[in-house]
């Protein structure tokens, strides 16, 4: 008898899979309940302290406001340049569009590593002293091409006409996109914002490289893991990743999941 | 003030190498209703689109009540256009759509929602103000395109196939109120098609284009009995072209030998002139010949179709080289098959085109 793989019954195999990918995170977030001092087996019942540990630790409440600051105005400036750069290139439409539009989207390829060490040179040529200053400006580095991709592709054919008839009807740049353009791309700048503050907030290398006194959480995370592994880190790592989600699911309910709405 | 409403000279367009318009001159006069009709990539929409702004013309000028318009912005120009899509804003009511352009043009709130009631109820929208987008029907998306166009009393309105994405019913109702409407305003209106029967039904002149050059401008009935290219004659209607040489030319009659037999037409040429005779189906008729007609001789029908209003028939002429006839006839028309019949026209319905230049 020969095995064929389609004899494997498909709920077996989707739940391999989940298992897979979400295994190590049900163990951080389990680990984070945990009362004893270490991270490991056995689980000596559940127990809130290392949360309350954590959120009173100072260093790592204050790393978490770093990184909510960081990661909103570092997206908000990404998001606001992503979407100028597209519609520009949207309207506009220049011989060289495709070309411009592939250099724009092409640092996504880059590794964080090479970014940070870039920024890295060029901050101490321009006497730029690492800060989170210097942080966010890595994260628009990198977040930048995400929002221009995500927003140039919803700048669809059917937008041209909208924008030539507000501009028809007497709409100069500033009202046709205030009043127009940006209300009607609105579920695409707000889930390029989530998406990019996503990745600003678990960012860590160039964070790491670009950052002195005041660090961002992974970084905190990073550090005090060199003290010792203790469910605190689980704790803290548990919170980084429920906002990661929350803001995941905002930016996918408003692309992917939006039920299609003919115009 | 002149009555000319919009002049283009000279105006081209190229893309590339592409010339999607070639040198265009052509004049419309105030409150006329003109319809630029032509088959896709004939250059109306191209024409249309510079008229309202939004396409520079490579060379040439576009003249709007006396002003040269040709580097002006769509947000100066006296011009509203509606566009083939609607071009609705999709996050706005409908009474914010057809308040914009007041908006735009600072008009206080009370106001410019008053002036946007007055006019969704010119198109028959009274009371849709509140609605959104989305809740409406194509016909009514159309309307609110055409409310929040004319709102702002444009001298020009620029219309872009906007009955292109209606059904046959509505687009019938959608002409007649179309033109009812150009009469009310009395504004110059210039409507993009390529509906042959649509522009006959709504315009004042006709501007057919083809490959970006007027094959022929007049009233739709003078385009459609007497076109002036084969290109025209076909586009605007089935139609019998022969293909002829004339070989007498007497006091404003011309005979011309086609493959058909020896016909006789209206117009000068001198003899030898190569030209085509252009014969509708529906003028060719059928029985007792009248006098002072002209008889194309026996012929066979074949391939009776029934169209409602009439029979749409193939016949070949008896004799030459059976040369084949399309004909519309009457549903009356009686007793059809092997029986070959009288083929005769009136001397009015015989059209001739001039040979094309090469």
């Amino acid at each position: 008898m020969t095995f064929r793989i389609s004899a494997i019954p498909v709920g077996l195999l989707i739940a391999a899979m989940l298992c897979f990918i979400y295994l190590p995170v049900v163990v951080l977030i389990l680990f984070s309940f945990q009362s004893g001092d270490l991270p490991v087996p056995p689980i000596d019942g559940p127990s809130l302290k290392w949360y309350v540990k954590a959120l009173s630790n100072d260093r790592l409440t204050g790393s978490l406001i770093n990184s909510i600051l960081v990661g909103a105005v570092s997206s908000a400036a990404a998001t606001v340049m992503g979407f100028l750069a597209a519609y520009g290139l949207f309207r506009r439409r220049p011989a060289s569009a495709d070309a411009i539009r592939v250099l724009l989207i092409s640092p996504i390829a880059v590794s964080y590593l090479i970014v940070g060490l870039g920024l890295m040179i060029v901050f101490n040529l321009a006497g730029i002293g690492r800060s989170l200053v210097a942080v966010g400006i890595g994260h628009v580095v990198i977040n930048l091409p995400l929002c221009f991709a995500i927003i140039y592709s919803q700048l669809g054919d059917h937008l041209r006409n909208i924008d030539n008839a507000a501009r028809d009807l007497g709409a100069g740049d500033f009202a046709t996109m205030s009043r127009i353009i940006v209300p009607v791309m609105l579920p695409s700048v707000i889930a390029s914002f989530c998406l990019s503050f996503t990745l600003s907030w678990d960012e860590f290398i160039i964070a790491l490289l670009l950052s002195r006194f005041e660090v961002t959480l992974p970084v905190m995370i990073f550090e005090l893991m060199r003290a010792g592994l203790t469910p605190e880190v689980n704790a803290a790592g548990t919170i980084i990743f429920c906002i990661s989600i929350i803001t995941a699911v905002v930016a996918a309910s408003l692309t992917i999941l939006r039920p299609e709405r003919k115009p | 003030m002149s009555d000319v409403a919009v002049e283009l000279r000279d105006v081209s367009k190229n893309y590339g190498g592409y010339v999607a318009l070639d040198r265009f001159s052509h004049s419309v006069r105030k409150g006329e209703f003109v319809v630029l009709l032509g088959p896709s990539g004939s250059g109306k929409t191209t024409l249309l689109s510079i008229l309202g702004g939004f396409t520079t013309p490579s060379t040439g000028t576009v003249l709007i009540g006396d002003r040269d318009v040709t580097a002006m912005l769509p947000a100066s120009r006296p011009t509203a256009t509606v566009f083939q899509d609607y071009a609705l804003f999709p996050h706005m009511t409908v009474r914010d759509n057809v308040a914009f352009g007041l908006a735009m043009r600072r008009i206080p709130k009370p106001h410019r929602f008053e002036l946007a009631a007055r006019a969704l109820a010119v198109v028959g929208l009274d009371g849709f103000g509140g609605r959104r987008i989305h809740q409406l029907s194509g016909g009514q998306r159309q309307r609110v395109a055409l409310a929040r166009a004319i709102v702002i009393e444009p001298e020009v309105l620029l219309l872009d196939e906007p009955l292109g994405a209606l059904d046959v019913k509505i687009r019938r109702q959608m002409q007649d109120e179309l033109l009812h409407l150009q009469r009310k305003l009395g504004s110059t209106f210039i409507h993009v098609t390529h509906d042959q029967e649509e522009a006959m039904s709504i315009a004042d002149t006709i501007v057919l284009l083809n490959h970006g050059r007027i094959e022929d401008v007049g009233a739709p009935e003078r385009i459609y009995q007497q076109p002036a290219s084969v290109f025209a004659a076909s586009f605007m209607g089935e139609t019998n072209l022969f293909e002829g040489k004339v070989t007498e030319s007497r006091g404003g009659e011309l005979v011309v030998e086609t493959p058909a037999g020896r016909i006789i037409a209206r117009g000068s040429a001198p003899p030898g002139a190569k030209v085509h005779i252009s014969i509708r189906p529906e003028n060719i008729r059928l029985g007792a010949q009248t006098e002072g007609t002209f008889g194309l001789g026996r012929a066979k029908l074949r391939d009776v179709i029934f169209q409602g209003t009439h029979r749409r028939c193939r016949a070949e002429l008896e004799g030459k080289d059976a040369v084949a006839l399309l004909l519309y006839l009457r549903p009356e028309a009686g007793e059809l098959g092997d029986v070959a019949s009288d083929l005769w026209v009136r001397p009015q319905d015989i059209a001739l085109i001039h040979g094309e230049p090469a």
